[in-house]
């Protein structure tokens, strides 16, 4: 028969047919090869450092560059778009560009924790092409920045000296600023504190059925029973967001439980689960947590966070456990939110009340947005925008719609009166009942989806799940620690300044570096600007308050 | 059963299943449509399904603001990236498809895994390509402009629309083309006199399936564009959805707008879209 083609690879290759194929790939090879590493080499940086004077009385050495280009505009990559994020954009804008004279832009890309702005702000750093400034969680989400930037930690601005210089030492809930600094070291700066392990609940329905507010553990376990069985459900806990706010409810009961000692060995991943006294807490969270979930509104698998503070908000539900960013959103859709007072609990006309979640009041879970800025070009602007944004003013403008600020001295400029509240108790908590909410930044992403993923499965098959749930918590624990571990060579091996950890915890490797194979030099070294830091705590706070009236001033 | 009464009975399953695939088609952009008509709350409290009690065009006022400037971009960047791409690959097709039969078997082979290696690059996950593609962009000066990410683009959509246009390429009777080598013409001539016009359907399938592609591309633009006012429609319909706050009616609303473009396309040019994909079952094999 003849071939359609005289020739089929099919068929079999002469000794030079393969000779000419191989050779075709191994040229190919050979220039992908080589175009890899030209394109992918990095880029040639040089470091300047100059000594500036501050607008008061000290001096403080601060590492700046001086590339700047003349540009006053600034593009600033965030993950708000809609909802309060967007709407507190719409008011900061025109008060960067009246107070600091820049032009600020929002490249809004979705996705919570940068999930997909990562990607573009790292590829424009390795291109020597960094954007401005970007949004980034307090808690370990800096450091996968900090591990696939091309220099580093000097990838990115060090803070630190500039939030002395601001005055934010002083004048900021110190707890704030230890959720935040890495072994002393700050690479972002704050501008809002949100508040997790809250609890929203339906007062509407909880007088209509002659019940008590769920000031504590045990009343929201009755309230839960006693509103099943009149037929109503008292849990909204949506599983559309992929078992965030199943994660959220789990760590507000462990939070309850546990406390916020063994809360924050979560985030280090170092709870010892080998301990009879962690395992009988484990073991009970886990069975409030399928309790509560065993009382869920029908139709919650595809339901997001926002379609259940609706059903909130309708009186279809009592109760949903999530973070105060609720309460900032509610205003879109024209819901005021109370705080637990006693006054707004018995008053008729109010629905929506957010709480501590029950047990936890005298802890509070920090959720924090802060600025990043990468060394590079536009790095003067950027630190005028994040100076402005972190200021008094900046603050009063930008947290008006947006979580709450860090400044001790606040006064209520809230647009929900929750806000208020979240704020009062932010200011007094004291430094050892702090935590970091895990569901938000307090784990690294990988263990965060892990988390999400081993909860919903255990919400959706019950008490089967345990066992699998169980493994998968153990194991993503592990995995925290490795990744802090791998954070601890690079000197960030934990939260907190030296001598003043975050919430009073070192981790082991901290205190015992040799057991995890780490030297004493990568630990609790402190940050050379850290020298002028006692001194600048010392201060009074009149001195600090002339710098945060500068943009009064201007 | 009555003869006569098969055919209208097999007719009719054939419409009622028709029917059942498309309405289950035109649930998505029914729903799109009618969520952008309801309140903040209203989508937030009434199923997905439910039109709204009280239409407002709020959302949709709101959103084809903030999408003109992206829908300009991305028809400034989508236009000239498929054309490009599906007239080179064309062009790229013609030349593997004349190589392979061309000159000798050695000839043949190196088509073929020349043409393999093309191939394979339309299966390279974009996210791979992330840091030498940036840098490459950045070296150019090109990041942050039009020409910049159809030059991206156009590095993926081209051996895109070369394996797309083999198949349709490779059908077109071998003695035309040798016919017009006999009597002296070249091969640019060949391919824009006779080939090209001839595999036409096969071009506008392409075109429409790179100008899919590249409207709907999410990662490129995500890196390469570092400014607002360059934004692309695929990223700008996302911005809507934020980590703490969705505006529901604004994201179904921007989806909608965003989708209307390509959907006019593909109405408009729909058919030829599908006369393509015939000529591909009728005997389409590749180079």
């Amino acid at each position: 028969m003849k071939r359609k083609y005289p020739y089929s690879l099919a068929k079999g290759l002469t000794s030079t047919q393969i000779a000419v194929i191989v050779a075709v790939i191994v040229i190919v090879i050979i220039i992908g090869v080589v175009a890899g590493f030209v394109l992918t080499k990095g880029p040639s940086t040089t470091a300047v450092t100059t000594t500036v004077t501050s607008t008061f009385t000290t001096t403080t050495t601060i590492p700046s560059t001086t590339t700047s280009t003349p540009s006053n505009t600034v593009v600033f990559y965030t993950w708000w778009g809609g909802g309060d994020g967007g709407e507190a954009l719409s008011q900061i804008i025109p008060a960067v560009k009246q107070y600091a004279g820049l032009q600020m832009q929002t490249y809004s890309i979705p996705g919570a924790g940068g999930t997909n702005a990562k990607y573009a702000i790292l590829a424009l750093i390795q291109a020597g092409k960094p954007p401005a400034a970007f949004q980034v969680h307090y808690g370990p989400e800096m450091i996968s920045y900090v591990e696939a930037a091309p220099n580093g930690i000097h990838t990115f601005v060090n803070m630190t000296p500039y939030l002395i210089q601001w005055g934010l030492l002083n004048n900021a809930v110190y707890a704030v600023l230890q959720a935040g600094a890495y072994n002393g070291t700050l690479l972002s700066v704050p501008i809002n504190v949100h508040r997790g392990a809250v609890l929203y609940v339906n007062t509407q329905l909880l007088r209509e059925y002659n019940l008590p507010f769920p000031y504590n553990f045990s009343t929201l376990v009755y309230d839960t029973v006693q509103l099943a069985n009149h037929g109503v459900s008292p849990w909204i806990i949506p599983g559309g967001d992929g078992g965030w706010d199943q994660f959220n409810v789990w760590e507000d009961i462990f939070l309850y439980l546990a406390g916020p000692q063994l809360y924050n060995e979560l985030i280090y991943g170092t709870l010892n689960f080998s301990n009879p006294t962690v395992q009988k807490l484990i073991n009970e969270t886990n069975y409030w947590f399928l309790n509560f979930t065993s009382y869920n509104y029908p139709g919650w698998q595809s339901m997001s966070w926002e379609q259940a503070f609706a059903l909130i908000a309708q009186g279809k539900v009592a109760f949903q456990a999530n973070g105060n960013w609720v309460t900032n959103y509610a205003s879109y859709i024209n819901v005021t939110v109370y705080p637990p007072l006693p006054q707004y609990i018995s008053n008729s006309s109010v629905s929506v009340v957010e709480t501590p979640f029950p047990g936890t009041q005298h802890y509070y879970a920090l959720v924090i947005d802060t600025i990043g800025i990468p060394v590079g070009p536009q790095e003067q602007q950027a630190l005028q925008l994040a100076h402005f944004w972190s200021s008094y003013q900046g603050q009063e403008v930008w947290t008006k719609y947006k979580a709450v600020t860090y400044y001790k001295n606040g006064t209520d400029w809230y647009a929900q009166p929750a806000q208020w509240y979240d704020y009062q108790q932010l200011i007094n908590t004291s430094e050892q009942n702090f935590v970091y909410q895990l569901s938000d930044g307090g784990v690294f992403d990988d263990v965060f989806a892990q988390i999400d993923s081993g909860l919903l499965t255990l919400q959706q098959v019950g008490k089967v799940g345990l066992s699998a749930w169980n493994s998968t918590l153990v194991s993503s624990m592990q995995q925290e620690q490795n990744e802090w571990l791998a954070a601890a060579k690079l000197g960030l091996g934990y939260l907190g300044f030296p001598g003043h950890p975050f919430a009073g915890y070192y981790p082991p490797w901290v205190t015992n570096p040799s057991a995890y194979g780490l030297t004493n030099n990568t630990q609790k070294t402190s940050n050379s600007v850290m020298l002028f830091l006692l001194p600048f705590l010392a201060l009074p706070l009149a001195i600090a308050s002339i710098d945060n009236k500068y943009y009064l001033l201007k | 059963m009555d003869k006569k009464m098969r055919p209208v009975i097999k007719a009719s399953l054939h419409y009622l299943a028709l029917a059942i695939v498309s309405v289950i088609w035109l649930i998505p952009v029914y729903a799109m449509l009618i969520n952008g008509f309801k309140s903040n709350f209203e989508v937030l409290s009434t199923p997905v399904l439910v039109p709204p009690t009280k239409i407002t065009f709020e959302a949709y006022v709101s959103v084809l603001l903030s999408l003109a400037k992206p829908l300009i971009n991305s028809l400034i960047i989508v236009i000239p990236t498929s054309f490009i791409s599906a007239f080179l690959g064309a062009m790229g097709a013609y030349f593997f498809y004349t190589l392979s039969y061309s000159f000798s078997r050695a000839s043949s082979a190196i088509s073929d895994v020349l043409f393999s290696l093309i191939s394979l690059a339309t299966f390279i996950p974009q996210e791979a390509t992330l840091l030498p593609l940036t840098r490459l962009i950045v070296s150019m000066g090109l990041l942050d402009s039009y020409i910049g990410i159809i030059f991206a683009l156009l590095i993926f959509y081209i051996p895109t629309g070369a394996l797309l246009m083999s198949m349709f390429i490779s059908v077109i009777p071998r003695s035309l083309i040798e016919a017009a080598k006999m009597d002296g013409t070249g091969d640019l001539k060949i391919f824009m006199k006779i080939v090209f016009p001839l595999s036409m359907p096969g071009f506008i399938s392409t075109l429409i399936f790179i100008i899919i592609q590249a409207w709907n591309n999410f990662f490129i633009p995500l890196v390469l564009v570092t400014t607002p006012g360059m934004k692309l429609t695929s990223i700008a319909v996302l911005s809507y959805s934020g980590a703490y706050g969705t505006l529901y009616n604004d994201t179904f609303a921007a989806g909608m707008v965003a989708s209307i473009i390509p959907l006019a396309i593909f109405v408009f040019l729909g058919r030829y879209f599908i006369r393509g994909l015939m000529a591909l079952g009728g005997g389409g094999k590749g180079v």
